[in-house]
C-alpha cells in the first residue's frame, strides 16, 4: 500500500482551543516523514493523533478521519493500533529493569512466554536497533546503566519488538549528543526499509538529512507538505521559507 | 510574522559586494583590451594580463567564502540558492575575465608579428564587445535586484552575439579565401580566434543569466 495513513479534514480541540485545523495529509509507506514547525504549532499533537494517544487527554476532541491501511483508526482497538503504531519519545524512557526485560516486556504482555521465542525476538529487535553488539554481553544488567544514546536505541528496540508497522518518533534525538544522534539517524534510514517512520524534529538539518517528505506546521495548520528536497531548496510558501531560513520571529 | 535578520545575511551582503566588484573589474578589463586593440598599445595589454591574476584571486576568495558560509550556516531555500549562485557566478565571471586576458595576449603577439590590422578588427568586434558590456551590467543588476525580467533581457542578448559571430566568421573566411598574402592570412586567422573568444565570453554570461533565473524562480530557465 502506497499510503500508510490517509488523514482527512482533521480538527483537534483542547476544550475551546483549536490545536489542529483541517489537516489533510497522506503518510507514505516505508518512507521517513518529518514534521517541522515552531513550538506549539501542533506537530506533536498531530503525531499523537496517529496512534490515538490524545484519547488519554480528557479535554481533547477530534473531528475528521484518519485511515490506517484502509481502516479508520477510530474503529480499531487503541491497544491494537498502538501495537502496530509504536512510539519513541524525546527523553529515553527505559523501564527500570534489565536490558533484556525492557525489550521482552511488550511481547510478554501480549502473551508470548516461550523463552526461545522471546530471546530470538530480543536479539532481532536489538540488532534492528543497532544496539546488539554493544549490549549482548550484559543483557541482564539494568537498562538505566546505558548511555543516553543507547537508552534511546533500546526504546527503539522495545518498539520494534512489538513488530509494528509504523514508528512515531517525537524529537528522538533532542537529548542526545551528535554521535548518538548520527547513530539514530543512520538507524532510521535502515529501519524505513521495513517500517514507516514519522518523526517530529526541531532540527531543520535533521529533517533535511533523514526524511523523504517534510510537513511544515504553523499555528495548528499544515502549511506545506512536499518532498524534503523541494521543501529545503524551493519551498512554495513564504511562511515555510521564513521558518526554515530562520527569518521567522 | 515578521522578517527578522539572520546571521547569514551579513555574509551574503559581503559576497554580493564581492560579485559587484568582480563585475566592475571585468568591465575595466574589457575596456582596456578594446583600447589596446584600437591603439595597439602593448602596455595596456600587459596590464590586462597582470590584472587577471587579481581577478582570479578574488574569484578564489569568493569560492572559499561560500564554502565557509555553507559550512557555518547550512543555508536552505533562497539562502542556499543565493550562496550557490554566488559561487557559480564567481566561476563564470572568472572565465569571462580569462577571455579578456586571452585577447590581450593576441594583441601582444599580433603586434610583435606585425599582423594585427586594427581598423578591420575593430570594425568587426566593437559591436560584440558592446553587447558583452551590456550583458555584464544587466546581469549584475538582475543579480543585485533579483529581477527576472532583467536576467531574461541579458540572456537574450547572447543571440545578438551569436549572430555577429556568424556574420564575422563568414566575412573573415571570405577574406581569407580571397587573399594570397601570408601575413594577411595570419591576421585573419587570429581574428577568427578572437571572434570565437568573444562568442565564448557571451556563452558564459548566458550561464550567469540562467543561474540568476534559477536563483529567482527556483527552476532552470529551460524548464519553462
Amino acid at each position: 500500500m502506497e499510503n500508510k495513513f490517509i488523514v482527512n479534514d482533521l480538527d483537534l480541540y483542547y476544550k475551546d482551543f483549536q490545536a489542529l485545523k483541517n489537516i489533510n495529509i497522506n503518510i507514505e509507506t516505508n518512507k521517513v516523514t518529518a514534521f517541522i514547525g515552531p513550538s506549539g504549532c501542533g506537530k506533536s499533537t498531530f503525531l499523537r493523533c496517529l496512534n490515538r494517544m490524545n484519547d488519554l487527554i480528557d479535554s481533547a476532541r477530534i473531528e475528521g478521519s484518519i485511515i490506517f491501511d484502509d481502516v479508520s483508526i477510530n474503529s480499531m482497538n487503541p491497544v491494537d493500533l498502538r501495537t502496530k503504531v509504536g512510539m519513541v519519545f524525546q527523553k529515553p524512557n527505559p523501564f527500570p529493569m534489565s536490558i533484556f526485560e525492557n525489550v521482552a516486556y511488550g511481547p510478554k504482555c501480549q502473551g508470548i512466554k516461550d523463552k526461545k521465542v522471546l530471546s530470538n525476538l530480543v536479539e532481532d529487535s536489538l540488532r534492528a536497533a543497532a544496539l546488539w553488539e554493544e549490549v549482548k554481553d550484559r543483557l541482564n544488567k539494568s537498562a538505566l546503566g546505558l548511555s543516553g544514546g543507547q537508552q534511546q536505541r533500546l526504546c527503539i528496540a522495545r518498539a520494534i519488538a512489538m513488530q509494528p508497522e509504523v514508528i512515531l518518533m517525537d524529537e528522538p534525538t533532542s537529548a542526545l549528543d551528535p554521535i548518538a544522534t548520527a547513530k539514530i539517524e543512520e538507524l532510521m534510514s535502515e529501519l524505513k526499509k521495513n517500517y514507516t517512520i514519522v518523526i517530529v524534529t526541531h532540527s531543520m538539518q535533521q529533517a533535511a538529512r533523514i526524511s523523504d517528505n517534510t510537513a511544515f506546521f504553523l499555528l495548528g495548520e499544515l502549511i506545506e507538505y512536499d518532498k524534503t528536497e523541494k521543501i529545503f531548496s524551493i519551498p512554495s510558501d513564504k511562511r515555510t521559507e521564513d521558518y526554515i531560513t530562520g527569518r521567522f520571529g | 510574522m515578521t522578517n527578522q535578520k539572520n546571521l547569514i545575511d551579513d555574509s551574503i551582503i559581503v559576497l554580493r559586494l564581492d560579485i559587484k566588484n568582480l563585475t566592475g573589474m571585468i568591465v575595466e578589463q574589457y575596456k582596456k583590451v578594446i583600447s589596446s586593440i584600437k591603439t595597439r598599445d602593448i602596455d595596456t595589454a600587459l596590464e590586462v594580463i597582470k590584472n587577471d591574476g587579481e581577478i582570479n584571486q578574488l574569484c578564489e576568495d569568493i569560492d572559499l567564502e561560500t564554502i565557509i558560509v555553507i559550512a557555518r550556516y547550512q543555508p536552505v531555500a533562497s539562502d542556499l540558492r543565493r550562496v550557490m549562485t554566488i559561487n557559480k557566478l564567481a566561476y563564470e565571471f572568472e572565465r569571462v575575465a580569462d577571455y579578456a586576458k586571452n585577447i590581450a595576449e593576441y594583441v601582444i603577439t599580433g603586434k610583435k608579428l606585425n599582423v594585427l590590422k586594427t581598423a578591420e578588427i575593430i570594425a568587426s568586434f566593437e559591436k560584440m564587445f558592446e553587447i558583452i558590456f551590456r550583458m555584464l551590467k544587466t546581469n549584475l543588476q538582475a543579480f543585485l535586484d533579483e529581477d527576472k525580467l532583467m536576467a531574461r533581457e541579458a540572456l537574450l542578448m547572447d543571440n545578438e552575439i551569436d549572430e555577429l559571430y556568424k556574420s564575422n566568421f563568414d566575412e573573415l573566411l571570405q577574406k581569407f579565401k580571397q587573399t594570397n598574402d601570408e601575413s594577411e592570412q595570419h591576421m585573419i586567422s587570429r581574428a577568427l580566434v578572437l571572434n570565437k573568444q568573444i562568442e565564448r565570453a557571451g556563452d558564459h554570461l548566458t550561464n550567469v543569466s540562467e543561474q540568476i533565473l534559477y536563483l529567482i524562480k527556483g527552476k532552470r530557465f529551460n524548464a519553462e
